[in-house]
Order: structure tokens, then C-alpha cells, then sequence
């Protein structure tokens, strides 16, 4: 996950932002609380919506505290307070994921960068061991993944769709622990699926420049699409977005319809836009976001 | 049985053109060709039926309208030999229908069996390989309206079908905000 799934902002209502925030600053608690202050500067948004999304469809009360910042004792923040096991899954997930994407990174970038990385393995393995020793089915159903993703990438003839299959069952995965509801958790593991698709087909246009420069994997350089033709290449994405959207329809939201629906319908767009207009080089759209 | 009032969103004292225009908004939602070939069909189909039998209940109680139905049936024209993996896919078992349709020979692959790639693709996830089964399939059989309407459903669905309707209307409602807000604003001017 990585950094992706964004709200879109001046389309959310003040309260519904606060109520956002306060999800963030919750998750940020726990992390503090679960694995230490140090690693409270790896949460990122996506993780926010998995543990919104959990919040939107637990039978479970919610409420929210007005309490110092953890990281700054002279800011006040709103923090959200819900089903916990969904927060110390979601901090979890957080912590495998930094250590993946961190391993990634090392393989993938020039050696003097490869060597500032190897320094921080050490520290980012400390959460990653405690989270697995916490939850040993997500360890190994992450590193399962993982290696089929590592194995994808040596494959000169891997389809787009073989490709993101790891993320977007990673993404599954973790969307059906949110609820124990058999239909529920159908609904969860496609919309699992679809954003996982999304955010790594994202992150494969995000990094469609640089990887055809360093000659690195890119499943949509393999496939032959030139990102010059955004309009192809958008519909590769719009199609997760769209199914996304579909299963929001399917679900019972108790709170946060709203958020959520923006965060899919709205925001994941308004972030495409905004990693595509890079290659548009179309300063009319820079300048709308 | 949940309030049919609150299946379609309305209140109790909304008019008949209230009631049908909620209820077109709604069964927009669930209509069959937006989760066509997806694995989730069967939940969006029983809430198009709870959103039926809302606007009957409503509609009975009002006046005796003719029933609508919003549901369309495709005239499956499949052969007897893939009949199997269709049965397969419509019970759920998409594992099992690849696994037949891989052993399929390749001379064999007409157009249906390019369909019915296309459908399991669709339902795992894999859309760019199922556009491309669709397209061929349709292809092959331009004139087989059932091809047809998976590759113009995979259309809709890359051009961001799913979502822009909730993007248009939340842009509709900031308009009509503005809108109102202005002419609050022009009417208390002219008013002084």
C-alpha cells in the first residue's frame, strides 16, 4: 500500500475530515502503543481506510476523544475510538508492509541508495517480527504473496493481470478480516481485490519513467502500453475503480458512507489524475488539484 | 421486512414522481448489466429485488400500478459441449470451469469459448485478459448479442461507468448549492 488512496478533501464535509483524521490519529495510537513512537512516520493513508472501512461496517460503538498529539504534546488531535481488534490488525498489516516495501526498494534502486536501506532493515524487522509473532496467518499469507510477486518479476512474458494478482490478493485478504459476516466478507474480497489491482497498477504508472530508464520491472512497459496514450492506459485502471464502486453498493454501512464513497469514487480518481497529468505535462490539470 | 420507504430513500408524504425517480436512481445501482459476469451478481440481484418489492408495496397501497420489472433475460444460445462450464460459473466454481476450458484444444476455441474465458477472467479479477477474450469472442460471433453485451459491459466499466455517476452527483449538489445560495443572495438585495 502505498500512499494511494486518498480522500478528496474539498468534496468532504468538515465533520466527515474530522472523523477522518481521527481515524488516523487512532491508528497512529496504536502503533505507538504496539510497536513505539519511531515507527508512527510509516502510516500512511491507505492503512487509514482499511481501518475506516472496518469501522463503517462493525457492529461495534464508535466515539471519539479529544487527547494530546503522541508525537507532538503541544498539538491536540480528535482520535477515533472503535473496535480495537480492527486497529491492532490494520497497525499490524502496517508494520509487514513497511518491511516488504523496504526490501523492495533495496532490490530495485542504484547501490549507494542500497546501502543507506540496509541500514534501516534492522530497525523496520523489529515491528515486522512482533506484528508476525501477533499474527502468524497474515505473516505467511503476506510472504506467500510476496514471493509469487518476486517470482512474477523475473518473468519476461508476466500479463498486467498476473502481475498485480499478489497485491490485489494481499489487499483481499485483509479487507475479508474485517468481518466475520460470510456475505460481507464475498463483498469485501472483491473490493479488496479491485483496490488492490488499482494501487499496484498506480504505482506502476507512477513509476513507469523511471523503470523504463533502469530497465526494472514494469508490467505496463511488458505489455507494451506507452503511457504516452493515457486513455488506454486509464482504462487498465478505471475498471478497478468502477468494480470498487459496484461492491460499495453492496455493503451495510452503519457510519462513514460518505468517506468511504468519496475515498473510492472521488478521491481514487482525483489521484489518477494527478499521477497521470505528470505525463501529460498539462499544467491546467496541475493547477486544478 | 424493513420500512419499503426506506429501502427507496423517500419520505412517507413523497409524491409518485418522487417515488419513481428514487426508485429508477436505485435500481440503476443494482441492474443486472452492471455486475454482469461478476461473481457478486447474486447479492446486487437480491437487493433489486428488495428495491422491487419496495416500489410494489408503495405503489399498491397508493393505487394498483402494472408490476415493473427492471430485469432483462439473455437468450443463452450456448452449445451442448460448453454447457458444463457454464454450469460451472454460475455455481461459483471458476476454478473448476478454467481448468475445463484450458483443456479445451486450441483448434477447438470458437467464439463461446472465448466468452466464457472471458467470464471467469472477469469474475477472478482479470480484467485486461477478459477484454481481450471478450473482444475476440466478439470477433469471431459479431452477431451473438450475449458476446456483445460483455464486451460493451467491460466498455462501460473502463471508461469508469462504477463511479462517475456518484462523481456527477456530488458535483450536481455543490451546484445546487451554489446556485441557491447566489440567488438567496440576489433576493435579498433586491429586496433591500
Amino acid at each position: 500500500m502505498f500512499g494511494y488512496v486518498l480522500i478528496d478533501k474539498p468534496q468532504l464535509r468538515i465533520c466527515e475530515y474530522d472523523a477522518y483524521t481521527s481515524v488516523y490519529c487512532g491508528l497512529c495510537k496504536n502503533i505507538r502503543k504496539n510497536y513505539g513512537i519511531l515507527y508512527t512516520s510509516t502510516l500512511n493513508y491507505d492503512f487509514t481506510f482499511l481501518a475506516l472501512l472496518g469501522f463503517a461496517i462493525t457492529q461495534k460503538d464508535c466515539s471519539f476523544e479529544k487527547k494530546h498529539c503522541v508525537c507532538n504534546p503541544f498539538k491536540s488531535c480528535g482520535y477515533c475510538k472503535c473496535d480495537e481488534q480492527i486497529m491492532d490488525m490494520t497497525s499490524a498489516a502496517a508494520m509487514m508492509m513497511v518491511y516488504y516495501k523496504l526490501l523492495d526498494n533495496i532490490n530495485d534502486t542504484s547501490f549507494f541508495k542500497k546501502m543507506l536501506l540496509r541500514i534501516l532493515k534492522p530497525f523496520v524487522k523489529r515491528p515486522f517480527k512482533k506484528a508476525s509473532k501477533r499474527y502468524p496467518q497474515m505473516a505467511e499469507y503476506f510472504k506467500e504473496q510476496i514471493d509469487i510477486s518476486n517470482i512474477n518479476e523475473k518473468d519476461p512474458s508476466c500479463s498486467i493481470d498476473k502481475a498485480a494478482d499478489p497485491t490485489a490478493k494481499l489487499l483481499s485478504y485483509l479487507f475479508t478480516s474485517l468481518s466475520d459476516n460470510a456475505v460481507e466478507k464475498r463483498v469485501l474480497d472483491r473490493l479488496g481485490y479491485c483496490m488492490g489491482r488499482w494501487i499496484y497498477l498506480m504505482d506502476a504508472v507512477d513509476d513507469y519513467e523511471e523503470d523504463k530508464k533502469q530497465n526494472s520491472f514494469n508490467p505496463l512497459i511488458l505489455a507494451g502500453k506507452s503511457i504516452e496514450d493515457c486513455q488506454d492506459v486509464q482504462s487498465v485502471l478505471n475498471i478497478n475503480v468502477s468494480e470498487a464502486a459496484n461492491c460499495l453498493d453492496l455493503l451495510e454501512f452503519k457510519r462513514f458512507k460518505d468517506i468511504i464513497y468519496n475515498i473510492v469514487c472521488l478521491g481514487m480518481p482525483k489521484t489518477q489524475n494527478k499521477v497521470f497529468s505528470k505525463y501529460r505535462k498539462d499544467e491546467e490539470i496541475e493547477g486544478s488539484i | 421486512m424493513k420500512d419499503p420507504y426506506e429501502i427507496l430513500g423517500v419520505s412517507k408524504n413523497a409524491t409518485d414522481d418522487e417515488i419513481k425517480t428514487a426508485y429508477r436512481n436505485i435500481a440503476k445501482k443494482y441492474h443486472p448489466d452492471n455486475y454482469q459476469n461478476n461473481p457478486l451478481a447474486d447479492l446486487a440481484e437480491e437487493k433489486m429485488r428488495e428495491v422491487n418489492a419496495a416500489y410494489d408495496e408503495i405503489m399498491d397501497k397508493r393505487r394498483n400500478p402494472k408490476k415493473s420489472s427492471y430485469e432483462q433475460n439473455y437468450n443463452y444460445s450456448g452449445s451442448q459441449e460448453f454447457n458444463d462450464i457454464r454450469q460451472l460459473i454460475r455455481t461459483g466454481r471458476i476454478d473448476d470451469a478454467q481448468t475445463l476450458l484450458d483443456g479445451v484444444p486450441i483448434e477447438k476455441r470458437s467464439g463461446e469459448w472465448f466468452f466464457l474465458n472471458g467470464t471467469v477472467l472477469y469474475r477472478r479479477g482479470w480484467f485486461e485478459e477478459a477484454y481481450t477474450s471478450f473482444n475476440t469472442a466478439v470477433n469471431m460471433n459479431p452477431e451473438n448479442p450475449e458476446y456483445r453485451a460483455a464486451l460493451n459491459q467491460i466498455i462501460r466499466q473502463r471508461n469508469g461507468a462504477g463511479y462517475r455517476t456518484y462523481s456527477n452527483q456530488s458535483a450536481d449538489d455543490c451546484c445546487n448549492i451554489c446556485s441557491a445560495l447566489m440567488c438567496a443572495n440576489m433576493c435579498c438585495r433586491c429586496m433591500g
